[in-house]
This record gives structure tokens, C-alpha cells and sequence, in this order.
């Protein structure tokens, strides 16, 4: 117990994580991975690693970089456990100080939304890049349909389908109306229809666990015409409002513990 | 087009005077040093006003934009070295070099503002933007005062001070940092559904708060050394400062 919670160990499973993030920076930029890497964010992290352990050599050398992330970080949240049971929580004995409370919470937050990380990779579903025209729909899991009823596009159709960073310089406010560009959706659970809704973008639909949001809008030429229709993700974590309360709580009491390294007399040399 | 024509005048008033403002600290003329000092304060804030009054929102994405105000931030930073007990020359030097990079890089990149993308006006966007620009800078100055603080045969007492300032402002960077963090995760969330995505800016992101982690984070043998605390303190800000040049000259010239 007392090597796992200890500094020493933190350090070099930290180092573990942050050679396994290098790694995949480089890997993010060099093909065939750069070109692998954004499957990653198709759907859950768990269906794409058992997809991909048995596919072509570069999602495999991928999943593998995945798995040493993690067992990097599994052997991080052991510490921090150990570290929180052993060393801080015997501290809060030998007084109240109010550094001691909140050491303690950091790290048992920080817990939760390495937790909350988990759950947003294995539990529920998710869908990205579903496109579709009005008219089309969409089956989910858990016996959902998701139907694109209309689209109402106000601006020139011309200036979609453009890569990212093109993009992002002509969609300025005169060129691209948030408010008016929207994608009438609905939602059926069975025979059901339990929702309609204008999705916007930045603005998604939650309902009953389900997230839905339009990501943008795409024009399709393929049938002699444009028509534009809607790029949607439908995600189901139960966790992820946790995570934002977890981790919201988490930059609080780092905030709290800045300002007492600001109020507190410096310490004799060393780190405090 | 008038606000142009003035934020390119401050940019170069800005330009000169800091450099200026490294020639006096290294030359150890203080109160030369506070004067060019203050001037620059002046011309920055009237260089990053300019740029504002050209967009009509804060300074958020671009080089112009971001590295107009992180320099602005690090010549406050220099300007406030110069007082107080931890008053420090090397430090003063550096911050001011610092300051002189940042605009040096505004010299060969084309000096425009980014087109008014309709995402900036979403405010957990904004808010992403502006931790991180002020975060970036924070961090930085952590690692230019781990790189000031005396050596061993220096003055123990000024090293003393100059590592609790490191310290403090490695923590303050961070949890502005982590501040950016958490909305950027929501503007995500909102945006593309999901609060994570498998990308070099999430990997780089993750990898400059574990850093900063390892360095509040050392056993207290480590920790009692100078050398060592210099080089736990310094990469947070020198890495996270270098790869964000690293993406604003890049997509400057896309």
C-alpha cells in the first residue's frame, strides 16, 4: 500500500501518460494513423477497440497505443486511490485545516471524472457523422428512430461541404444564421413518435437520456439537385452530467487551492 | 480600417519599446526599465484595444489576436517583476524577451484579424478562448522565473521567493487552464456531441495539465532541489507556450 500511494509511483505512471498522449500526438499527424484516429470518435470507445484489434495493422498498432494509455492511467488512479485512503485522508485527524479537506476532495474528484472518462467510453451509445436528408431517418439502439422532417437553410448552400479550417473562415456571423438555419427532427421509440423538435447547431436535444445534436448542415448534389440536410450525433451516456458536476467542482477547489498558495506565507525552500 | 491603421501603429510602438524594455533590464537600469516598461503596458493595451475595435469581440482565435494578447498579459507580468521584494533583473530580461518573441512572430506572420466565425459569439467558446490565451502566458511566466531564480552559490534568499512565485503561478496557469478546459468540453458537448475527441489538440491539452501535475507533485527529496524544481517547473510553459506558436504560425500561413 504504501509504494502504490506513493509520490515516486505517481511520477512515473504520470510519465507513462504523457509519453502515451506524445505518442499520439505524433500518431495523429502521420498517415495511415491521422487517418484511423477520427474513427475513434464514430462511436464508443469500446465497440471501435473491438472492431479495430482485429483489423488492418494501423488500427491495430493504434488500439494497442490505446491500451497502453490506459493501463498508464489505471496504474494513476490506483495511486491516486492509495494516495487518498492512505496519505490524505489520516491527515484530516491531526487537525481541520482547510487544506487538508480540499487536497483531499481534489484528488477524490479527480477519481470521479477519470471515472466519468470511463462511462463516457463504454456505457450507453453513440452515433457521429449521421447524415441525412429530409425525409431519411436513422435507427438507434433501443429500438429509437431518429427522422429528419425538414431542413430550413437560409444562406448559400454553395458554402458547405468544406473542409474544417476553410470552413471556419466563411461561416461568419453575415454568412452563416444560427438562428434561422434549423433541422426539424423526430424521434420515435417504436411506433412512437416522443419528440419533435428544431434542432440549431450548438443548440441539441435532451431527452430521457438521449442527446441529440446537429453538428452542421450538408449539401447533396447526387440526384441532379441540391438539397441540404443535417449532419446529427445521437449519444446516451447516463453519466455525463455527473462528469460536468465532478469535474466544474474539481476546477472550484483547484481555483480555492490557488488562492491559498497566494495567502500563505512562502514556505522554507522546497515545493511547498 | 482606421482601427487597422492604429493597432498596426501600436503593434510596432509595442514592438520597439519592449525591446527596449529587455535592453534596460539587462543593462540593470531599473528605473529606465519601469519607464520603457509602463510606456509598452500603454502601447499594448492600445495595440490589443485596436484589434478588438476591428472584430467587436475579444481576442480569441489568429495569431494577431491571440499572440497580440498574450504578449499584452506577459508585459504586465514584466512590468509587475520589477517591484517588490522578488524584484529580479534575469527575470525582468526574460519576460520582456518573452514578450519581444511573441510580437517578433507578428513581424513575418500576416498581421489580420480572423473572419468573425459564427461559433466565436457562443459564450462556452469565448470562454475556452479567453482562459486559454490568458492560461498560456501564466504558464510561460512559471517557466521564465524557474529559469531566473539564482543557482546554487546565488542568492538563497531571492531563490527562495522566486520558486514560491513559480509555484503560484504554475497553480494559477493551471486552474485557469483547467477553467478553459471545462468549457471547452461543453462548447464540445453542444457543438459535436460528445465532450472528448481523439486529436492532437485534446492529447496536447491533457499533456500540458499532466505536466504541471508531475511538477506540484514531486517527493520531497526533488522537491528540495533547486536544479530539479527548475526543470519540473519549466516544461508546462515551455511546451504548452511552443505548441501553441507552433499552431498559430502553422495555420497563419493555411
Amino acid at each position: 500500500m504504501k509504494h502504490l500511494s506513493s509520490l515516486v509511483l505517481m511520477l512515473y505512471a504520470l510519465g507513462g501518460v504523457v509519453f502515451c498522449l506524445a505518442v499520439g500526438i505524433v500518431m495523429a499527424q502521420v498517415r495511415p494513423y491521422s487517418m484511423i484516429m477520427p474513427s475513434m470518435d464514430h462511436g464508443l470507445i469500446l465497440d471501435w477497440l473491438l472492431a479495430s484489434l482485429g483489423g488492418k495493422s494501423g488500427s491495430m498498432l493504434l488500439s494497442v497505443w490505446f491500451l497502453a494509455l490506459c493501463a498508464a492511467v489505471g496504474v494513476l488512479v490506483l495511486n491516486l486511490c492509495c494516495c487518498a485512503w492512505t496519505k490524505l485522508l489520516p491527515r484530516l485527524q491531526n487537525g481541520t485545516r482547510v487544506h487538508s479537506w480540499l487536497l483531499l476532495l481534489a484528488h477524490v474528484l479527480m477519481i470521479l471524472i477519470l471515472l466519468g472518462h470511463l462511462s463516457q467510453m463504454t456505457l450507453g451509445f453513440k452515433q457521429e457523422g449521421i447524415k441525412l436528408l429530409p425525409g431519411q431517418s436513422r435507427t438507434l439502439p433501443g429500438d429509437l428512430r431518429i427522422a429528419v422532417e425538414q431542413v430550413h437553410y437560409v444562406n448559400d448552400p454553395k458554402l458547405l461541404n468544406l473542409p474544417y479550417r476553410r470552413a471556419r473562415q466563411v461561416h461568419t456571423v453575415a454568412a452563416f444564421d444560427r438562428q434561422k438555419n434549423v433541422a426539424r427532427v423526430a424521434v420515435w421509440q417504436g411506433a412512437q413518435r416522443v419528440e419533435t423538435a428544431e434542432l440549431r447547431i450548438l443548440e441539441p436535444l435532451v431527452k430521457n437520456g438521449l442527446r441529440l445534436t446537429l453538428s452542421e448542415f450538408y449539401r447533396d448534389d447526387s440526384q441532379g439537385r441540391s438539397r441540404v440536410g443535417a449532419v446529427l450525433t445521437a449519444s446516451h451516456n447516463p453519466l455525463t452530467g455527473l462528469f460536468f458536476a465532478a469535474y466544474l467542482a474539481w476546477v472550484a477547489t483547484y481555483l480555492l487551492l490557488t488562492v491559498q498558495a497566494f495567502v500563505r506565507k512562502p514556505p522554507t525552500l522546497g515545493n511547498g | 480600417m482606421q482601427a487597422a491603421v492604429f493597432s498596426d501603429f501600436s503593434f510596432w510602438v509595442f514592438l520597439g519599446l519592449a525591446v527596449l524594455g529587455v535592453a534596460a533590464a539587462g543593462c540593470g537600469r531599473a528605473a529606465w526599465a519601469r519607464a520603457v516598461g509602463l510606456a509598452a503596458l500603454l502601447a499594448g493595451l492600445a495595440f490589443t484595444g485596436g484589434v478588438c475595435a476591428q472584430t467587436g469581440r475579444p481576442p480569441l482565435g489568429g495569431a494577431l489576436e491571440s499572440l497580440g494578447y498574450m504578449a499584452l498579459v506577459l508585459a504586465t507580468l514584466a512590468f509587475g517583476s520589477q517591484f517588490g521584494p522578488g524584484a529580479n533583473r534575469p527575470l525582468v530580461a526574460l519576460a520582456w524577451g518573452a514578450v519581444v518573441l511573441l510580437l517578433f512572430i507578428l513581424v513575418w506572420v500576416p498581421r489580420r484579424v480572423n473572419p468573425d466565425w459564427f461559433i466565436y459569439h457562443y459564450t462556452w467558446n469565448r470562454a475556452f478562448f479567453m482562459c486559454r490565451l490568458l492560461a498560456m502566458p501564466l504558464l510561460f511566466y512559471s517557466a521564465l522565473i524557474a529559469l531566473a531564480w539564482p543557482g546554487r552559490d546565488g542568492d538563497g534568499e531571492m531563490r527562495r521567493l522566486l520558486i514560491t512565485r513559480s509555484r503560484r503561478f504554475l497553480l494559477l496557469g493551471t486552474a485557469v487552464f483547467l477553467l478553459g478546459e471545462v468549457s471547452g468540453f461543453y462548447w464540445c458537448l453542444s457543438w459535436r456531441g460528445d465532450y472528448w475527441l481523439w486529436n492532437r489538440n485534446f492529447l496536447e491539452s491533457t499533456m500540458i495539465f499532466l505536466l504541471a501535475s508531475a511538477a506540484l507533485h514531486l517527493p520531497p527529496k526533488l522537491a528540495a532541489n533547486p536544479r530539479a524544481l527548475r526543470l519540473a517547473y519549466g516544461p508546462p510553459g515551455l511546451l504548452g507556450m511552443g505548441a501553441f506558436l507552433v499552431h498559430q504560425v502553422t495555420e497563419s500561413f493555411l
